[in-house]
Parts: structure tokens; C-alpha cells; sequence
């Protein structure tokens, strides 16, 4: 009877362990979450919460790290900096920029005297190597849709590149903001250890922990504070309690309910504009039946997107069908509103294209983990199209799980995604990897979609401009390739230091003036 | 007399087991009565749909209408309550089921028959023991898909040492027990002995380990659950509703305090009832 006893003593220890609730899983979390990642900091750190790791430390190759705001805004530079105040272009590594008369040529002059981590000059030559392979089609890289229109990138001399463009593009600098200027001596190690010309300079990555950068003491703007350490703390309670205890100065890209709390707790709450970044589903437009744009109208009538934006963003979003934003001049006006919740009319278009309560729509919805609010959209969509007679499963992956299925080997029916809604030209929205011709994650291209995206990016009279503008608008909202749901600022919560960050509108931010 | 008593084979009556249990423990009786009533009418007593939402009504407290309050999607709480406590049932019969007759079997054999079997078996329970339940059933809910059932198969391998021990350790007691012998005089096979003689007398132990290994599992299913990698949404579980209200403290923490509650009151009556019925069976069924 050893054995009995023994499990006696086990089970009333665990059970001692466990009383009071939340604590058993708590115990289990604890390697997963905060608890196993805070440890003492030396001073001069800047810690940053993260809820999810970036997938690849290629500044060319990341979509993902436009969202986490790590590797691209620190390590690397691009030639311009969009000025979140001003929208414009400020020099970064480009000192000065000027485009012809026909605005087919851009010429670069390049800051002078800026090294590589590793000592060597910076010259045209890296400039002209980083925008080819951009535009390599081997290499594959998400940023290459911006630079559709550029035909030809050379160096004149080692301070000066000239892009040559097929047509004129209005918003070719908001275009080259993205594109990070990477070392092609040290290209092989760029997924190990990148070299860049950013005011930080790399020292590790360990996957699902933390990524952490020093400051690069030769850089022009030498940054104030000695290293930046991202620690990927997938809880959103124990980024809270971790702004709370000190361990961490900043919590990058917080949902509703941390916002609502930190508020509470008297963290300070940073935010960027109202509309920064979009909320979507993303469908597979490939694959039937969502190859019918009435099941995917029918999907965008059945989710109620003022009431998840009331409820789950408590009011901090603001709901949309249209992913470019009233602000933008652009804007086709009162389209916002356009396909109300309605499930009436949702199972008016499925039944159409043949789907009812008899024949029901069997999807699969994904969702990334980490992402509360777009789980809880998953949930929403699934729960509305199950109540009229579908079929629906909602699947949490885990991020690079969810990266594979969604982006690298596409697998999917329709998943939740949320997206930068870039800078104020749309000429980049609709080059950007959710809406690219060709290349979008929607795998969307009508007929005369590229054309006409192309013939709205090089159009310069404001009036043709606005109604080409207006004609992509009315295409992408009829046809629905993917349902926009709403427009959100993005939340920072931080320490007073924390405010001193500049939140670029496209992903890549200034760490440079943060002081602790 | 006592030899007599010593060499009668002590087959176990459950007769006065509840009242004993309600004497012992009453605590254990109400908090398993409860969670026996909730996995099996629940579908019945829900006065909502598990899963139906209803934004307009989230993150409420207790009320009229939602006795427990909703969650933040305005999912009725008890509903979900109730629906999570079928899950653990589940988890508690699919960890049982596989530890139950995997590890009974073969501890049973190992110890009846001895020998080399003894000695592979006990050595394969060893090594099984020194997995951590959590490796395994991560390693197994990422090899397939994260479900239920896969969760609790991987529970349910932990569960085998535990089982296989015990019916091992009470098979070789009774191997050499008068009554086993005198079976074996009467010409009845090693398995027929085992199958006849020995697990009908180990049947109170095993109802004890189970009864622990149950609240064990009830606990796994709501810890992997918690990490997304047990039962899917929508469907509830103690633990993604744990999950989901901490997310939620400082805006509703009743939410919190109010699944927590369920939570603790489900593991500790299984953990109390194991002991009272441990206490039952050493006291010979008095």
C-alpha cells in the first residue's frame, strides 16, 4: 500500500498548491510567462514587453517585426524617416533628396561619414545592393510591392544613388521609408548577426525570451539610453504587473482591457493617431467558396463591428469597413458605414451562393496566439455564423505556426490579422502586403486591379488622383477581399521616459531620443 | 478466528460507503455532488447557451439574468460554468479509462507472474514516471492538434505508472495468499487466477488511485487548457476561463474570483473524497 500513500501526500500537496483558484495554472504558466523572464537589469536598460517574438532578424524579410517595432527601428535605417507629426520625410541616411521635373528620377545624396557596426564606410554601393534585393524576386522579401515602379536604382558616386521610375509615384518617399538599408559584406549573417547603420547595434536573440540591442556610440544621433531589451512576455496581466514592479519601462501595442487598467493603475497610456493600424480578417480568396465575393460579403455582414469595438476595444476603436481612413483625402466618403451587421442579409448572400441551413458554410477561422482582441473577433464571427446554421471552427496557432499557414505555405480559409494602415498616402496602402497586386496575403488580383493601382500611384492632377482613389475604394469594398473591421491608434503604455519615443506612422520608430 | 478472517479472500463491500462518506467528509459529498449533477445535467440546467454571445451584455456582474454574470464576450458564466464542468468529467473518465486499464494490466501482470515481465515492466513504469506530465503532453498536443482528447491521452499515459504500481505491489501481497493457492490447486490457470482471484481484491486501492489520478487530470485538462493547448473555443473549460478572466482583474474581478471558486471547489472535493474513501477501505469497508 506504498503506492496509495504515496499519492496521498502528492495529491494534498498539489491540491495545497493549487487552492485559491488561478493559482494552478499560474504554476504552470510560470515558465511561459512573465515569471520566467524577469530577472534583474543592469542600469541604462530600456525593457520593452512584447507579446509575441518576430520571426527573423532580416530587416528585409519581417513583416512580422513591423509590428514589434525592434530589429528595423533600431538596428537599420532607411534613407527617410516618416515624421508622424508632419507626415513628411525627414533625412535619415539620405541627407537630402531631390525629384525631377517629370518626377520619373529621385536622387539621393547620402549622409557622409556614417559607418556600418562594423567599422566600414557606408557608401551607394550598400544603397543600390539593399533596393535590389528588395526587388529580387528570389529573395522574396514583403517590402518589394513598394518598389514596383522603380525600373532602375544606380550609384553615380558613393554619396549619391538615382532611383528611375516607370511612372511617377507621389508617395515613392513614404515607399522608401520601409526599405531598410542593409551591409552586403555581412549579408550572409544577417539572420544571425545584422549589421546595420542604426543607432543600436545587435547582441542577441533568444528566440521566445528577449531580443536586446546596445547603443552604437559612433552613430550621429547617439541614442541617451545604453540598451534596449525586448523581453516576449505573452500575457498581457504580466506586461501590466511588470510596468507596475519596475521590470518593465515600456508595454508596446496594448489591447482595450490593458489600456482600461493601466489607466487605473496610473501607467501612462501613449497613443498615436486614431487610425495607425486596421483590424481585419484576411480570407483565402483562392479557395472555395470563398472565391465568391458574396461569401465574403455575406462574412462582412455577419460580424458585428461597432459592438466589438464598443465592447472588446472598450470603445478606443473606431469601426470601419474601409481601410483607408476618413482622414485621408482619399477617402471615399461615407463608406465607413457601409455593410452594416446584418444577419438577415448575411444569410440572404450565403443562400445565394448556396449555403444554408441545409448546406452549411464550413470554415475555419485562425487566429495568432497572443492576440486577445483578434481571437475575440474570431469568436464573435464564429458565434454569429454557427447561430445562423454554419459550421464554423475558430483555431488558435501559435504565432510562427500561424506565420507558415497564413504567409510562407497559405492554408487557410480566412484568418484575423491586424495591419499598419501605413502613411497618409494610399498609394502604399494599397502596396502593402495586404492589398499589393500580385502579391497580396489575400492572394487577390482581379483583372485590372494592378493597372489601375498603378495608374492611381503615378497620378499627380489631386482630382484624377482622389476619383482613381475612389474607383480602388469602391472595387476592394464590393469584391471584399478581406473585411476590414475597424481603426485603432496604437497604445504604448510606458514610464515618463517612454514618452520620449517616436512613433513612426509604418512600423519603424526613433529610439534615440528616450533618456532614462 | 482472525486466521480465518486473514485467509477469507477480503473482497471489499460498498454497502455504508456513502453513509460513511457523508459521516467522514461531507464537504467531499457535496462539492463531488455538485460537479456530478453540473457534468451531467448541465446541458439541462443551463439557463443560456455556452456559447452564444452577446456583446451588449459583457463583463457583467451577478444579476437576475445572469446569475454569475458573463464574460467579456457576454457569455453566460454559470452556462459556461456548467459546460466546463462536463469537460473535466470527460477528462477525468478519458485519464481513468487509459491509466485504469493500461496500468492495472499490466501491473497486474508484472506482479502475478513476476520474473523477467516483472522486472521490463517495472523498469517501463519507471521510465514513463521520470516524463513530466506537462513535457508530455505538450510534446503530444504538438505532434497532433490541440484538443480534448489528446490532451488527456497524454494525460492519461502519465496516469499508467500509478495505476500499474499499485496493482502491482497488491498482486504480489496476495500471489502466495492462501485462497490463490487453493485456486491454483483446483487446477485454474495463472491468468484465470489473476483475472478472477487477484483484481476483484484490488478493486478498493484502484478506486482510490483513480479517484486522485481523476482530480489529477481535472486539473491537467484545466491547465493545458489555460495554455490554449486543451479544449477549443468556443467551447468552455475551467481553464480557458481562468485564462480569460485574468486578462479581466481589475475590470471585473468577479469574473476571476467567481471561476476560481468552481475551480478549487471541484479539485478539492475529488481530493477530499479520495481520502475519505482511502480512510473507508482502511477500516475494512466500516
Amino acid at each position: 500500500m506504498n503506492g496509495r500513500e504515496g499519492w496521498g501526500r502528492m495529491n494534498r500537496a498539489q491540491f495545497l498548491r493549487l487552492f485559491g483558484g488561478a493559482a494552478a495554472a499560474a504554476a504552470v504558466a510560470g515558465p511561459f510567462g512573465f515569471v520566467g523572464t524577469a530577472r534583474a537589469q543592469a542600469g541604462g536598460d530600456f525593457v520593452i514587453g512584447i507579446s509575441s517574438d518576430i520571426n527573423t532578424l532580416d530587416p528585409q524579410m519581417s513583416p512580422n517585426d513591423v509590428f514589434r517595432h525592434t530589429i528595423r527601428s533600431t538596428v537599420f535605417e532607411a534613407l527617410v524617416f516618416i515624421n508622424p507629426d508632419t507626415l513628411q520625410a525627414d533625412p535619415l541616411l539620405a541627407d537630402s533628396w531631390e525629384i525631377s521635373a517629370d518626377g520619373l528620377t529621385v536622387t539621393f545624396k547620402l549622409k557622409s561619414g556614417v559607418t556600418w557596426h562594423n567599422g566600414a564606410p557606408f557608401t551607394a554601393a550598400d544603397v543600390v545592393y539593399s533596393i535590389k534585393r528588395v526587388q529580387d524576386a528570389a529573395v522574396g522579401s514583403p517590402f518589394a510591392p513598394q518598389l514596383v515602379a522603380v525600373t532602375n536604382v544606380e550609384a553615380t558616386d558613393d554619396q549619391t544613388v538615382v532611383l528611375t521610375l516607370a511612372n511617377t509615384v507621389p508617395g515613392i518617399l513614404s515607399n522608401i521609408a520601409v526599405i531598410q538599408i542593409v551591409n552586403e559584406a555581412t549579408i550572409g549573417t544577417i539572420t544571425t548577426a545584422p549589421v546595420g547603420t542604426g543607432p543600436f547595434k545587435f547582441v542577441n536573440w533568444a528566440p521566445g525570451d528577449h531580443i536586446r540591442v546596445e547603443a552604437y556610440a559612433e552613430h550621429r544621433s547617439a541614442p541617451k539610453v545604453g540598451a534596449i531589451e525586448w523581453r516576449i512576455v505573452p500575457d498581457s496581466q504580466a506586461r501590466l504587473a511588470g510596468m507596475q514592479d519596475g521590470t518593465l519601462q515600456m508595454v508596446m501595442l496594448a489591447e482595450g482591457k490593458d489600456v482600461v487598467q493601466a489607466q487605473a493603475a496610473g501607467i501612462e497610456v501613449i497613443q498615436t493617431k486614431p487610425y495607425n493600424l486596421y483590424e481585419n480578417f484576411n480570407i483565402n480568396t483562392t479557395r472555395a467558396p470563398f472565391n465568391d465575393k458574396r461569401v465574403r460579403q455575406a462574412l462582412a455582414h455577419a460580424f458585428d463591428r461597432e459592438s466589438y469595438a464598443k465592447t472588446v476595444w472598450f470603445g478606443f476603436a473606431r469601426a470601419t469597413i474601409n481601410p483607408v481612413p476618413p482622414e485621408m483625402e482619399t477617402y471615399l466618403p461615407d463608406s465607413a458605414s457601409l455593410y452594416p451587421y446584418d444577419p438577415d442579409k448575411a444569410t440572404a448572400l450565403l443562400a445565394e451562393a448556396g449555403f444554408t441551413k441545409d448546406n452549411p458554410l464550413k470554415m475555419e477561422i485562425l487566429t495568432p496566439q497572443g492576440f486577445d482582441t483578434l481571437k475575440s473577433m474570431a469568436l464573435l464571427l464564429q458565434d454569429s455564423l454557427n447561430r445562423l446554421g454554419h459550421n464554423v471552427t475558430v483555431r488558435e496557432l501559435e504565432v510562427t505556426v500561424w506565420l507558415d499557414r497564413f504567409l510562407t505555405n497559405p492554408d487557410f480559409d480566412i484568418t484575423t490579422d491586424n495591419f499598419n494602415t501605413g502613411p497618409e498616402d494610399p498609394a502604399s496602402m494599397f502596396n502593402s502586403p495586404n492589398l499589393a497586386p500580385a502579391t497580396n496575403v489575400n492572394l487577390w488580383n482581379p483583372p485590372g486591379y494592378a493597372e489601375l493601382v498603378a495608374q492611381a500611384g503615378a497620378e499627380i492632377d489631386r482630382d484624377k488622383r482622389i476619383a482613381l482613389y475612389h474607383q480602388l475604394q469602391q472595387l476592394i469594398l464590393d469584391e471584399m477581399p478581406q473585411i476590414t473591421v475597424n481603426h485603432l491608434p496604437l497604445f504604448f503604455l510606458g514610464t515618463e521616459a517612454a514618452k520620449a519615443l517616436v512613433i513612426g506612422p509604418s512600423g519603424i520608430d526613433d529610439y534615440t531620443k528616450i533618456a532614462l | 478466528m482472525s486466521d480465518l478472517a486473514t485467509t477469507t479472500p477480503p473482497v471489499r463491500r460498498s454497502s455504508g460507503l456513502l453513509g460513511f462518506l457523508i459521516r467522514r467528509s461531507p464537504l467531499a459529498v457535496l462539492l463531488v455532488g455538485i460537479f456530478l449533477v453540473a457534468a451531467i445535467f448541465g446541458p439541462w440546467l443551463a439557463p443560456h447557451s455556452m456559447t452564444d454571445t452577446n456583446l451588449s451584455a459583457a463583463l457583467q456582474g451577478p444579476s437576475s439574468t445572469y446569475w454569475l454574470g458573463t464574460d467579456p464576450l457576454g457569455r453566460d458564466v454559470l452556462s459556461r460554468l456548467l459546460g466546463s464542468a462536463q469537460v473535466a468529467a470527460q477528462a477525468f473518465l478519458i485519464v481513468v479509462l487509459i491509466g485504469g486499464v493500461f496500468g492495472t494490466a499490466l501491473g497486474l501482470l508484472a506482479g502475478g507472474l513476476g520474473g523477467l515481465l516483472d522486472l521490463v515492466v517495472s523498469r517501463v513504469v519507471e521510465v514513463l514516471q521520470g516524463f513530466p506530465t506537462i513535457l508530455v503532453a505538450i510534446v503530444i498536443v504538438a505532434l497532433f492538434d490541440p484538443s480534448l482528447t489528446n490532451a488527456m491521452i497524454a494525460v492519461g499515459l502519465a496516469a499508467i505508472p500509478d495505476f500499474a504500481r499499485v496493482s502491482r505491489s497488491v498482486a504480489i501481497q496476495l500471489r502466495d495468499r492462501e485462497f490463490i493457492q487453493a485456486a491454483r490447486g483446483l487446477g485454474a490457470g495463472e491468468i484465470r487466477i489473476l483475472w478472477s482471484e487477484v483484481l476483484p481484491n484490488m478493486i478498493g486501492p484502484l478506486i482510490v488511485i483513480a479517484s486522485f489520478d481523476g482530480a489529477q487530470a481535472v486539473l491537467w485538462e484545466a491547465s493545458l487548457s489555460f495554455l490554449g493547448m486543451g479544449v477549443q473555443p468556443p467551447a468552455p473549460s475551467f481553464g480557458s476561463m481562468l485564462r480569460e478572466a485574468q486578462g479581466y482583474l481589475a475590470i471585473q474581478p468577479v469574473f476571476a474570483i467567481i471561476v476560481g471558486v468552481a475551480v478549487s471547489g471541484v479539485i478539492l472535493g475529488l481530493n477530499l473524497l479520495g481520502d475519505a474513501i482511502s480512510d473507508y477501505l482502511d477500516r475494512g469497508g466500516k
